[in-house]
């Protein structure tokens, strides 16, 4: 019975991990960078939860009450931490649309997380020592098994079931209430006291019909002065649509997505890019089209555009609230709104060529984003353009100065396009705007527009002529274009995502941090200088501390498995795109095969000390292949995609049968049950503080400034290297 | 093309540029041994030997106050002067626009963060002595030099030097300041300056302090009270912002204000906020915000009001407030008509507030 309590345990804590870090990110206005340590920091204290818990929870008798004591406060935690984090901005003052200092955002995320990760790793050891008693040695590798099946489940039940119907408050409430009712029936069974557990159950019940209202009522507090018109959650985000005077503004994840109606900001915008090519028939847009440049499209003769929108819910959501004309468009039988994610659509597109392509996502400050700012999906895009056709992009940037972080992102942007596209024009301004083309007659000059612009037959409502000569000044031209052609940056491509690294260093620039000077100077290492780094430490651990060889293996372990998710995860939005669920599957495979691992390490206990190296060696060979993998797959139909969830069904089995073997070559002498749960949580910790460190040096370190290839070549050499020193202490 | 050349020109000094240019300071006091007191701005900053002031760019060596912004700008540029903006001055005119880093502020919601809150030797800066800045206004056909983009009080040497050897060559100058700066350097400034637009951010001395960091409302009403009576041309922007500043009642109290101290003609310029550095996740100002500050400042009684930022509406155009003719046509930085004759509307000669023409008026 305590083993499905364990799992209920892994479930929730999966479940509830899910709603924390996305409501952080939504309230912090996180990126990438931030959702590494904020995932980090859950393990990491998750691990000296794990370990400080091993140590004292001998000198309490009954663990069954504090394991029921710290399910409760795991419960009531998770409520009230809820609320905290829904508060943040108005205890800490920081006004709406305010990003607050990274320093600031992570600190007070694990002040947050690191209770609630702290007790979820208490439970794990608490859980070993109950089952030992009666299972002994195969205590850890069962907890661990159950702890990993609880896992998987609760982050699928969130990603494919609870997401689709809930908000976080109501989901949150929920899980509690699946827990506790749970709990309440293990409880019975033992014929243990409950009745505490009624009261907390009725107060969970009387909050959920109200959840959404509440919900409501705390974003319209971190937003007041805006009025909350709407709020809904989807897969994809937590969308907001906030009101003020006549401008609708829509925050996805707490982020500024675009507002409307924005109508001579529209009408400027598409002037300035259909201007530039003759007659336009065929118009791609990819995302935010249904702001309004839809309407605006129309009023020049097309004869179809297709609007790449991936969210459902945002277009259900945004519709309501837009003026008549730009609803009217959107219903237009010239206009296809597709569910699909651009990377996707394009692959399988099969249609006409379009003589004018938007692209509308969020800068690249995640590697997903990075996706659409690369050589190989620009290659894609001119694939679908007319030689004659006009593609543009707009990112940051300002246009009487460049820093240098602004310098890096905006050359990488622009010397990726020139790898692509021959021709083109930069508007500089707060964006600059890239029109690009292949044969195109794009022109910068503010006359030839205006020449074009008066030739047209189309109802122009906002702009006239003279707003070329607005946008295209000669001199900040100039000095834009000067500056990106002499500036040096990486290019951006797939398997190196350059641009990236920039927008995250970009990001950062905006305060007074360590960060940027920190990126700055781990650019200049070496992958060369790392690995000799490591090799020098493993050889002096193995000589001076041989007992630390198998923690130490433990934490690399943890570490290449959540960079094997990462990487599977990463390759699979490269070649297939985003699939939501695809990629929930992904996650959920990881976490199926350490539960199967587990189950299966048993049989091979009697010869830990071939199977422990040698499960390091094949995940070395796994990651060798990462990259042959990938580009194989990247030439084949999507029939084979299967073969990434088998990738990371595989990592996860192999870090399944690690961690309860890895416990065995401790306990081998140790038979007393204190022994057993003291080593179990110790390496416990092992595994998760290699997952939260691998986690983010993969993410904000090896990736962008290595690229894939590098990173998969330099984790496999780190795993062999962990196996040959493994197998020279276990040989002894 | 020619624009081209003189980039490629100056990043040729920039890599000249190794070394922080370094200028004894102005309007300074000895406080102790190791500490020096800074008297440019209300912030009086005390700074102790080796460190900076408040805006980065003045620095305590030896006992001695010395400014880090000399001969070095980060920006440089030749831009419409209705972009600054001046719309009383020299209509259709490029201006020589020049910035150094720094500033003595920290508005979240600056939109020239990346130069302002950064010091000179954090920078990448060009090389241009006020001779060489002289000389390019006249190379490019600019009437005007407006000291712009960051706080030109923060490089208030170099930008009153220049001053007076551009009012020698009989260019114009100006500034848009925040106008935080204490009475006695503006008084020395102004008998240089022809033009200035003084950013009043929010009428509101909370505002101040906590956007501002610590900064006070009233030293930039004296400013604006001290440029005007040096009768030095003063334009007004207010940058609204939702949330911040944006209410009716706040933007009364100041058109209020400025009615009655500084006079119904000086020209009041309310800016559409785009989201921006700490605020990039605000949303933009609506046109009816605009609009309604717009109308308030009309019934207060100001004569002059514009909308900035905001491509295309009648509010960016000039209107003579006798007549109700229109005198100065304006789409975007284009104008397509100007009635204003020998500083007076050509209907009905009222005489229109501002700097016409290169002979002053």
């Amino acid at each position: 019975m305590i083993f499905f309590i364990v799992v209920l345990v892994g479930f929730f804590s999966v479940f509830s991990q899910s709603i924390f870090i996305r409501e952080l990110l939504i309230v912090f206005y996180g990126n990438e960078l931030i959702s590494g340590i904020l995932l980090s920091s859950w393990l990491f204290f998750g691990g000296i939860g794990s370990v400080s818990f091993s140590k004292i929870s001998y000198k309490v008798k009954k663990d069954l009450y504090l394991f029921t004591f710290l399910v409760i406060i795991f419960s009531l935690l998770s409520i009230f931490e809820f609320f905290f984090i829904k508060s943040l901005r108005v205890i800490f003052h920081i006004r709406p649309g305010q990003i607050p200092s990274p320093f600031f955002v992570v600190c007070i995320s694990i002040f947050i997380l690191s209770p609630f990760a702290f007790i979820n790793g208490s439970l794990f050891s608490l859980a070993v020592k109950i089952c030992s008693e009666r299972e002994r040695e195969k205590a850890v590798a069962r907890v661990y098994a159950w702890d990993a099946w609880g896992d998987m489940l609760g982050g699928a039940a969130f990603s494919f079931l609870f997401v689709y119907f809930f908000g976080p408050l109501k989901n949150i409430l929920l899980v509690n209430l699946i827990l506790l009712s749970f709990y309440y029936f293990f409880l019975s069974f033992l014929r243990e006291r409950k009745s505490f557990l009624l009261f907390i159950l009725l107060f969970i019940l009387f909050l959920i019909p109200s959840a959404e209202k509440i919900d409501i009522f705390l974003t319209q507090k971190t937003w007041r002065g805006l009025k909350i018109v709407e709020k809904s959650s989807s897969p994809y985000a937590d969308l907001v649509l906030a009101k003020k005077g006549d401008v609708y503004t829509l925050f996805a994840n707490g982020i500024l997505d675009f507002s409307f109606p924005l109508k001579r900001d529209d009408e400027g915008l598409v002037s300035l890019v259909l201007l530039q090519t003759k007659n336009p028939q065929n118009i791609l847009i990819i995302g935010a089209g249904i702001k309004g440049i839809i309407s605006q499209i129309l009023k020049y003769k097309v004869n179809k555009i297709y609007y790449l929108e991936l969210d459902p819910t945002l277009i259900k959501m945004v519709k309501k609230y837009l003026p008549l004309s730009d609803r009217e468009a959107l219903n237009s039988e010239k206009v296809k709104i597709i569910h699909k994610e651009a990377r996707d659509f394009i692959n399988t597109y099969k249609g006409e060529k379009f003589d004018v392509v938007f692209l509308n996502t969020s800068l690249p400050l995640t590697l997903y984003l990075n996706r659409f700012y690369t050589v190989e999906f620009f290659q894609k895009i001119k694939t679908l353009l007319k030689e004659e056709g006009v593609f543009t992009l707009s990112i940051p940037s300002k246009e009487n100065y460049l820093s240098p972080e602004l310098k890096d992102l905006d050359a990488c942007i622009f010397h990726t396009l020139k790898k692509v596209f021959p021709k083109i024009v930069l508007i500089p301004g707060e964006e600059l705007r890239f029109l690009v083309s292949v044969r195109g007659s794009l022109t910068g000059s503010p006359q030839e527009l205006a020449l074009r612009f008066s030739s047209q037959e189309v109802p122009f409502k906002y702009i006239n002529q003279y707003y070329f000569f607005t946008k295209f000044l000669p001199w900040h031209m100039e000095y834009i274009r000067s500056v990106l052609e002499k500036h040096k940056a990486r290019i951006n491509y797939d398997f190196e995502p350059t641009a990236y690294l920039y927008g995250i260093k970009y990001l950062n620039s905006y305060f007074k941090s360590g960060l940027n000077k920190l990126f700055l100077w781990m650019s200049h290492l070496k992958i060369s200088f790392l690995f000799v780094f490591i090799s020098f430490f493993f050889l002096f651990v193995f000589i001076l501390r041989k007992e630390f060889i198998v923690p130490l293996s433990t934490v690399g372990m943890g570490a290449a498995g959540i960079s094997c998710v990462i990487l599977s995860i990463l390759g699979f939005q490269i070649i297939y795109g985003y699939v939501y669920y695809k990629i929930g599957l992904i996650n959920a495979f990881f976490m199926l095969g350490i539960a199967l691992g587990s189950n299966f390490s048993s049989s091979l206990r009697s010869k830990f000390s071939l199977f422990l190296p040698l499960s390091l060696f094949v995940f070395s060979l796994l990651f060798f292949s990462f990259p042959y993998l990938f580009k194989f797959l990247s030439l084949k139909t999507s029939v084979l995609s299967f073969l990434i969830f088998f990738l990371s069904l595989g990592g996860g089995i192999l870090v399944g049968v690690f961690f309860p073997l890895a416990n065995c070559f401790y306990l081998r002498k140790k038979r007393q049950e204190k022994e057993l749960a003291k080593k179990a949580g110790f390496l416990y910790a092992c595994d998760l503080i290699g997952g939260a460190g691998g986690g983010i040096v993969l993410s904000v370190v090896f990736l962008p400034l290595y690229g894939i290839i590098k990173s998969c070549n330099l984790i496999g050499i780190f795993l062999i290297e962990e196996a040959i020193f493994l197998y020279l202490l276990l040989k002894r | 093309m020619r624009f081209f050349l003189f980039f490629i020109f100056l990043s040729f000094q920039v890599t000249l540029l190794s070394q922080e240019s370094l200028k004894e300071a102005s309007f300074w006091q000895r406080k102790g041994d190791s500490f020096v007191q800074c008297l440019l701005c209300p912030r009086r900053c005390i700074i102790k030997e080796g460190k900076r002031g408040f805006c980065r760019v003045r620095v305590n060596r030896g006992g001695r106050l010395y400014t880090l912004a000399y001969n070095n700008p980060v920006a440089v540029a030749v831009d419409p002067i209705e972009k600054k903006p001046f719309f009383h001055v020299l209509p259709g005119t490029p201006a020589l626009s020049i910035a150094f880093s720094g500033c003595n502020m920290r508005c979240i919601f600056c939109q020239n963060w990346h130069i302002s809150q950064k010091a000179p030797d954090e920078t990448q800066n060009y090389f241009l002595t006020s001779k060489d800045l002289i000389k390019l206004a006249k190379k490019y056909k600019c009437p005007s030099i407006v000291f712009t983009y960051t706080e030109p009080t923060i490089f208030y040497e170099y930008m009153l030097e220049t001053a007076k050897l551009a009012k020698k060559e009989g260019l114009f100058v100006g500034m848009h300041t925040c106008g935080y700066i204490n009475e006695e350097p503006l008084r020395k400034l102004l008998e240089y300056m022809d033009f200035v637009n003084v950013d009043l951010k929010a009428f509101s001395e909370e505002f101040y302090n906590k956007i501002g960091y610590g900064a006070h409302l009233s030293p930039i009403l004296e400013t604006l009270k001290t440029i005007k009576e040096a009768g030095v041309h003063l334009e007004i922007t207010n940058l609204v912002i939702p949330t911040l500043n944006d209410s009716p009642s706040l933007i009364k109290k100041m058109c209020v204000w400025i009615k009655e101290n500084l006079g119904d003609e000086v020209p009041l310029h309310f800016s559409r906020f785009y989201p921006m550095f700490k605020l990039r996740n605000l949303p933009p100002t609506s046109l009816d915000t605009l609009k309604e500050a717009y109308k308030i400042a009309k019934e207060v009684g100001l004569k002059y009001v514009y909308i900035g930022n905001v491509f295309g509406v009648k509010e960016e155009s000039t209107f003579c407030p006798f007549c109700g003719r229109i005198l100065i046509r304006r789409v975007g930085y284009t104008i397509l008509e100007n009635n204003i004759k020998d500083g007076k509307c050509r209907w009905c000669n009222h005489r229109i507030e501002g700097i016409w023409s290169s002979n002053g008026r």
